[in-house]
Protein backbone atom coordinates (compact mmCIF):
# COMPACT_ATOMS: atom_id res chain seq x y z
CA UNK A 1 0.00 0.00 0.00
CA UNK A 2 1.23 3.51 -0.84
CA UNK A 3 -0.29 6.20 1.32
CA UNK A 4 -0.97 9.70 0.12
CA UNK A 5 -0.98 12.21 2.98
CA UNK A 6 -2.88 15.36 2.08
CA UNK A 7 -1.95 18.31 4.26
CA UNK A 8 -1.46 22.01 4.24
CA UNK A 9 1.11 21.90 6.99
CA UNK A 10 3.05 19.11 8.65
CA UNK A 11 2.44 19.45 12.35
CA UNK A 12 3.10 17.01 15.22
CA UNK A 13 0.33 14.63 14.15
CA UNK A 14 1.42 14.45 10.51
CA UNK A 15 5.03 13.82 11.56
CA UNK A 16 3.80 11.00 13.83
CA UNK A 17 1.79 9.49 10.96
CA UNK A 18 4.78 9.67 8.63
CA UNK A 19 7.00 8.04 11.29
CA UNK A 20 4.44 5.32 12.02
CA UNK A 21 4.10 4.56 8.30
CA UNK A 22 7.89 4.24 8.02
CA UNK A 23 7.97 1.89 11.03
CA UNK A 24 5.26 -0.25 9.42
CA UNK A 25 6.85 -0.31 5.97
CA UNK A 26 4.24 1.90 4.30
CA UNK A 27 5.63 4.36 1.73
CA UNK A 28 4.13 7.84 2.07
CA UNK A 29 3.68 10.50 -0.60
CA UNK A 30 3.01 14.02 0.68
CA UNK A 31 0.44 16.14 -1.14
CA UNK A 32 0.24 19.76 -0.03
CA UNK A 33 -3.30 20.82 -0.80
CA UNK A 34 -2.07 24.40 -1.26
CA UNK A 35 -0.15 23.28 -4.33
CA UNK A 36 -2.88 21.15 -5.84
CA UNK A 37 -3.95 22.17 -9.31
CA UNK A 38 -6.31 19.65 -10.87
CA UNK A 39 -7.72 19.10 -14.34
CA UNK A 40 -11.29 18.42 -13.29
CA UNK A 41 -12.60 17.76 -16.81
CA UNK A 42 -9.58 15.80 -18.03
CA UNK A 43 -8.28 12.29 -17.39
CA UNK A 44 -7.55 10.88 -13.97
CA UNK A 45 -4.28 12.16 -12.56
CA UNK A 46 -1.99 9.35 -11.40
CA UNK A 47 -0.65 10.28 -7.98
CA UNK A 48 0.85 6.80 -7.55
CA UNK A 49 -1.13 6.32 -4.36
CA UNK A 50 -3.51 3.56 -3.20
CA UNK A 51 -5.36 5.50 -0.52
CA UNK A 52 -5.32 9.09 0.69
CA UNK A 53 -5.47 10.25 4.29
CA UNK A 54 -6.93 13.73 4.52
CA UNK A 55 -5.09 15.85 7.11
CA UNK A 56 -5.50 19.39 5.76
CA UNK A 57 -6.05 21.67 8.74
CA UNK A 58 -7.92 24.02 6.42
CA UNK A 59 -11.51 22.80 6.24
CA UNK A 60 -12.06 24.28 2.78
CA UNK A 61 -8.86 22.88 1.28
CA UNK A 62 -9.56 19.52 2.86
CA UNK A 63 -13.12 19.36 1.61
CA UNK A 64 -12.47 20.30 -2.01
CA UNK A 65 -9.23 18.38 -2.42
CA UNK A 66 -11.16 15.32 -1.25
CA UNK A 67 -14.00 16.06 -3.66
CA UNK A 68 -11.79 16.15 -6.74
CA UNK A 69 -9.75 13.12 -5.68
CA UNK A 70 -12.89 11.07 -5.06
CA UNK A 71 -14.22 12.22 -8.44
CA UNK A 72 -11.09 10.69 -9.97
CA UNK A 73 -11.87 7.42 -8.21
CA UNK A 74 -9.45 7.68 -5.31
CA UNK A 75 -10.34 6.49 -1.82
CA UNK A 76 -9.95 9.29 0.69
CA UNK A 77 -10.24 8.90 4.48
CA UNK A 78 -12.25 10.64 5.68
CA UNK A 79 -14.59 10.92 2.72
CA UNK A 80 -16.07 14.11 1.29
CA UNK A 81 -19.48 13.05 2.62
CA UNK A 82 -18.07 12.71 6.13
CA UNK A 83 -16.26 16.06 5.95
CA UNK A 84 -19.34 17.81 4.64
CA UNK A 85 -21.41 16.56 7.60
CA UNK A 86 -18.82 16.93 10.33
CA UNK A 87 -17.74 20.36 9.12
CA UNK A 88 -21.24 21.80 9.56
CA UNK A 89 -22.71 21.65 13.05
CA UNK A 90 -26.30 21.61 11.83
CA UNK A 91 -25.66 18.73 9.44
CA UNK A 92 -23.87 16.90 12.24
CA UNK A 93 -26.73 17.45 14.66
CA UNK A 94 -29.29 16.23 12.13
CA UNK A 95 -27.24 13.13 11.30
CA UNK A 96 -26.81 12.32 15.01
CA UNK A 97 -30.50 12.93 15.74
CA UNK A 98 -31.55 10.64 12.89
CA UNK A 99 -29.30 7.97 14.43
CA UNK A 100 -31.22 8.38 17.70
CA UNK A 101 -28.24 9.68 19.65
CA UNK A 102 -28.43 11.90 22.76
CA UNK A 103 -27.99 15.61 21.99
CA UNK A 104 -28.22 18.94 23.77
CA UNK A 105 -31.49 20.77 22.92
CA UNK A 106 -30.73 22.63 19.72
CA UNK A 107 -32.76 25.15 17.72
CA UNK A 108 -32.15 26.81 14.40
CA UNK A 109 -33.23 30.32 13.45
CA UNK A 110 -32.71 32.28 10.26
CA UNK A 111 -33.29 35.81 11.43
CA UNK A 112 -32.54 38.01 14.40
CA UNK A 113 -36.13 37.97 15.65
CA UNK A 114 -36.51 34.23 15.18
CA UNK A 115 -33.25 33.70 17.07
CA UNK A 116 -34.58 35.62 20.06
CA UNK A 117 -37.76 33.52 20.00
CA UNK A 118 -35.68 30.34 19.81
CA UNK A 119 -33.65 31.46 22.82
CA UNK A 120 -36.83 32.19 24.76
CA UNK A 121 -37.76 28.53 24.24
CA UNK A 122 -34.28 27.20 25.06
CA UNK A 123 -33.97 29.45 28.08
CA UNK A 124 -30.81 31.02 29.47
CA UNK A 125 -27.95 30.49 29.53
CA UNK A 126 -27.72 29.19 26.02
CA UNK A 127 -24.89 28.88 23.53
CA UNK A 128 -24.56 30.28 20.01
CA UNK A 129 -22.20 28.53 17.65
CA UNK A 130 -21.18 29.24 14.05
CA UNK A 131 -22.26 26.49 11.67
CA UNK A 132 -18.70 26.07 10.45
CA UNK A 133 -15.75 26.59 12.73
CA UNK A 134 -13.36 25.00 15.17
CA UNK A 135 -11.30 25.69 18.22
CA UNK A 136 -14.23 27.46 19.91
CA UNK A 137 -14.11 30.29 17.43
CA UNK A 138 -17.29 32.47 17.56
CA UNK A 139 -18.83 30.18 20.15
CA UNK A 140 -20.47 32.41 22.73
CA UNK A 141 -22.33 31.91 25.98
CA UNK A 142 -25.59 33.84 26.02
CA UNK A 143 -26.38 34.56 29.65
CA UNK A 144 -29.49 36.68 29.20
CA UNK A 145 -31.68 38.32 26.56
CA UNK A 146 -29.65 41.54 26.61
CA UNK A 147 -26.31 39.90 25.88
CA UNK A 148 -27.96 37.57 23.38
CA UNK A 149 -29.43 40.48 21.44
CA UNK A 150 -26.06 42.26 21.35
CA UNK A 151 -24.21 39.17 20.11
CA UNK A 152 -26.83 38.40 17.50
CA UNK A 153 -26.74 41.98 16.25
CA UNK A 154 -22.99 41.60 15.84
CA UNK A 155 -23.42 38.42 13.85
CA UNK A 156 -25.76 40.30 11.49
CA UNK A 157 -22.87 42.60 10.63
CA UNK A 158 -20.31 39.90 9.89
CA UNK A 159 -21.03 40.02 6.18
CA UNK A 160 -20.99 36.31 5.34
CA UNK A 161 -24.59 35.13 5.32
CA UNK A 162 -23.64 31.90 6.99
CA UNK A 163 -23.25 33.91 10.20
CA UNK A 164 -26.96 34.75 9.98
CA UNK A 165 -27.87 31.10 10.31
CA UNK A 166 -28.34 30.85 14.06
CA UNK A 167 -27.43 27.52 15.58
CA UNK A 168 -28.53 27.79 19.20
CA UNK A 169 -28.05 25.23 21.90
CA UNK A 170 -28.97 24.82 25.54
CA UNK A 171 -26.01 25.38 27.84
CA UNK A 172 -25.13 22.03 29.38
CA UNK A 173 -23.63 22.26 32.83
CA UNK A 174 -20.81 19.85 32.03
CA UNK A 175 -18.80 19.64 35.20
CA UNK A 176 -16.14 22.05 33.75
CA UNK A 177 -14.92 19.34 31.41
CA UNK A 178 -15.84 17.39 28.31
CA UNK A 179 -14.73 14.05 26.87
CA UNK A 180 -12.74 13.63 23.66
CA UNK A 181 -12.90 10.13 22.25
CA UNK A 182 -10.75 9.02 19.35
CA UNK A 183 -12.55 6.52 17.14
CA UNK A 184 -10.83 4.51 14.40
CA UNK A 185 -13.14 2.19 12.52
CA UNK A 186 -15.17 0.29 15.12
CA UNK A 187 -12.95 1.07 18.10
CA UNK A 188 -12.48 3.85 20.63
CA UNK A 189 -8.68 3.78 20.74
CA UNK A 190 -8.14 6.59 23.26
CA UNK A 191 -10.15 8.92 25.47
CA UNK A 192 -9.48 11.93 27.64
CA UNK A 193 -11.18 14.58 29.72
CA UNK A 194 -10.53 18.16 28.64
CA UNK A 195 -11.00 20.70 31.40
CA UNK A 196 -12.37 24.16 31.01
CA UNK A 197 -9.74 26.78 30.30
CA UNK A 198 -9.18 28.93 33.43
CA UNK A 199 -11.29 32.08 33.11
CA UNK A 200 -13.27 30.59 30.23
CA UNK A 201 -16.24 28.22 29.98
CA UNK A 202 -15.02 26.26 26.97
CA UNK A 203 -12.75 23.25 27.02
CA UNK A 204 -10.35 22.77 24.16
CA UNK A 205 -6.91 21.22 24.44
CA UNK A 206 -5.63 23.11 21.42
CA UNK A 207 -6.34 26.47 23.11
CA UNK A 208 -5.00 25.46 26.47
CA UNK A 209 -7.35 23.25 28.49
CA UNK A 210 -5.88 20.70 30.97
CA UNK A 211 -6.32 17.08 29.90
CA UNK A 212 -6.54 13.74 31.70
CA UNK A 213 -7.01 10.16 30.50
CA UNK A 214 -10.57 8.90 30.87
CA UNK A 215 -12.02 5.41 31.36
CA UNK A 216 -14.20 4.31 28.45
CA UNK A 217 -17.43 2.77 29.72
CA UNK A 218 -19.63 0.59 27.51
CA UNK A 219 -22.09 3.47 27.23
CA UNK A 220 -19.40 5.95 26.16
CA UNK A 221 -18.00 3.49 23.62
CA UNK A 222 -21.40 2.75 22.12
CA UNK A 223 -22.33 6.42 21.72
CA UNK A 224 -18.93 7.32 20.25
CA UNK A 225 -18.95 4.53 17.66
CA UNK A 226 -22.57 5.16 16.68
CA UNK A 227 -21.74 8.87 16.29
CA UNK A 228 -18.81 8.06 14.01
CA UNK A 229 -20.98 5.75 11.92
CA UNK A 230 -23.82 8.29 11.73
CA UNK A 231 -21.40 10.84 10.23
CA UNK A 232 -19.60 8.38 7.93
CA UNK A 233 -16.40 8.97 9.92
CA UNK A 234 -13.75 6.24 9.78
CA UNK A 235 -11.40 8.32 11.91
CA UNK A 236 -13.06 10.76 14.27
CA UNK A 237 -12.71 12.85 17.36
CA UNK A 238 -16.04 12.52 19.15
CA UNK A 239 -16.84 15.06 21.88
CA UNK A 240 -19.24 14.23 24.70
CA UNK A 241 -20.65 16.31 27.54
CA UNK A 242 -21.61 14.86 30.92
CA UNK A 243 -24.70 16.93 31.65
CA UNK A 244 -26.52 16.09 34.93
CA UNK A 245 -25.44 12.45 34.70
CA UNK A 246 -26.49 12.12 31.07
CA UNK A 247 -24.00 11.80 28.21
CA UNK A 248 -24.73 14.21 25.37
CA UNK A 249 -22.96 14.41 22.03
CA UNK A 250 -21.40 17.77 21.34
CA UNK A 251 -19.47 17.34 18.13
CA UNK A 252 -17.78 14.93 15.72
CA UNK A 253 -14.45 16.07 14.30
CA UNK A 254 -13.37 14.53 11.02
CA UNK A 255 -9.74 15.69 11.19
CA UNK A 256 -8.93 15.38 14.89
CA UNK A 257 -5.72 16.54 16.44
CA UNK A 258 -4.28 13.92 18.79
CA UNK A 259 -1.05 15.25 20.27
CA UNK A 260 -2.59 15.86 23.71
CA UNK A 261 -4.56 12.63 23.55
CA UNK A 262 -1.55 10.51 22.58
CA UNK A 263 0.58 12.17 25.26
CA UNK A 264 -1.93 11.78 28.08
CA UNK A 265 -3.02 8.23 27.21
CA UNK A 266 0.31 6.91 25.85
CA UNK A 267 -1.65 5.32 22.97
CA UNK A 268 0.13 5.08 19.59
CA UNK A 269 -2.73 6.72 17.71
CA UNK A 270 -0.67 7.34 14.57
CA UNK A 271 0.29 3.66 14.50
CA UNK A 272 -3.34 2.61 14.86
CA UNK A 273 -4.30 4.94 11.99
CA UNK A 274 -1.73 3.28 9.72
CA UNK A 275 -2.91 -0.19 10.77
CA UNK A 276 -6.49 0.79 9.95
CA UNK A 277 -5.48 2.17 6.55
CA UNK A 278 -3.60 -1.05 5.72
CA UNK A 279 -6.64 -3.15 6.59
CA UNK A 280 -9.28 -0.90 5.05
CA UNK A 281 -7.74 0.76 1.98
CA UNK B 1 21.00 22.69 9.41
CA UNK B 2 20.93 26.43 10.16
CA UNK B 3 17.65 28.30 10.59
CA UNK B 4 16.72 31.85 11.63
CA UNK B 5 13.47 32.73 13.34
CA UNK B 6 11.75 35.47 11.29
CA UNK B 7 10.11 36.78 14.45
CA UNK B 8 12.99 37.13 16.92
CA UNK B 9 15.93 36.49 14.56
CA UNK B 10 17.26 33.76 16.82
CA UNK B 11 19.64 31.47 14.91
CA UNK B 12 19.42 27.79 15.69
CA UNK B 13 20.30 24.35 14.37
CA UNK B 14 17.68 21.86 13.25
CA UNK B 15 18.63 18.21 13.50
CA UNK B 16 17.49 15.34 11.31
CA UNK B 17 15.31 15.24 8.25
CA UNK B 18 13.15 18.32 7.62
CA UNK B 19 10.14 18.48 5.29
CA UNK B 20 8.71 21.44 3.42
CA UNK B 21 5.52 22.47 5.19
CA UNK B 22 6.79 21.09 8.49
CA UNK B 23 5.99 23.06 11.65
CA UNK B 24 8.93 23.96 13.87
CA UNK B 25 8.75 25.94 17.12
CA UNK B 26 11.40 28.64 17.58
CA UNK B 27 13.44 27.46 20.58
CA UNK B 28 13.83 31.04 21.75
CA UNK B 29 10.52 32.84 21.35
CA UNK B 30 8.42 29.66 20.92
CA UNK B 31 6.44 30.89 17.93
CA UNK B 32 5.23 28.23 15.45
CA UNK B 33 7.08 28.45 12.16
CA UNK B 34 6.66 26.68 8.83
CA UNK B 35 9.52 25.32 6.70
CA UNK B 36 9.24 26.91 3.25
CA UNK B 37 12.54 25.73 1.75
CA UNK B 38 15.38 23.40 2.58
CA UNK B 39 18.78 23.89 0.95
CA UNK B 40 22.04 22.01 1.66
CA UNK B 41 22.68 23.59 4.99
CA UNK B 42 19.99 26.16 5.41
CA UNK B 43 16.27 26.11 6.20
CA UNK B 44 14.02 29.05 5.41
CA UNK B 45 11.14 29.52 7.85
CA UNK B 46 8.04 31.70 7.79
CA UNK B 47 5.53 32.64 10.44
CA UNK B 48 2.13 31.00 10.19
CA UNK B 49 -1.12 32.82 9.57
CA UNK B 50 -3.96 30.83 11.10
CA UNK B 51 -6.84 30.97 8.68
CA UNK B 52 -10.48 31.22 9.66
CA UNK B 53 -11.33 27.74 8.43
CA UNK B 54 -8.55 25.97 10.30
CA UNK B 55 -9.54 23.42 12.89
CA UNK B 56 -8.97 19.96 14.25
Amino acid sequence: MILGLIHNRIAWEEKEIIEAAKRKGVPVKLLDSRNMEVDVTGDKCDYGVDVFLQRSISYTKGLYSTLVLEAMGYRVINSYKCQEICGDKLKTTIALKQAGLPLPKTRLALSQDAAIKALDKLGYPSVIKPLIGSWGRLVALLNDPTSAKAIIETRETLGDNIHKVYYLQEYVNHNSRDLRLFVIGDEVVAAMYRYVIPGDWRSNATIGGKTEACKVTDEIEEIAIRAAKATFSEIAGVDLLEGNGILLLNEVNHNPGFQHLATVTKVDIAGKIIDYLKENM
Amino acid sequence: MKATCPECYFEFDVEGEVMIGEIIDCPDCGVELEVVSVDDDKIVLQTITVEEDWGE
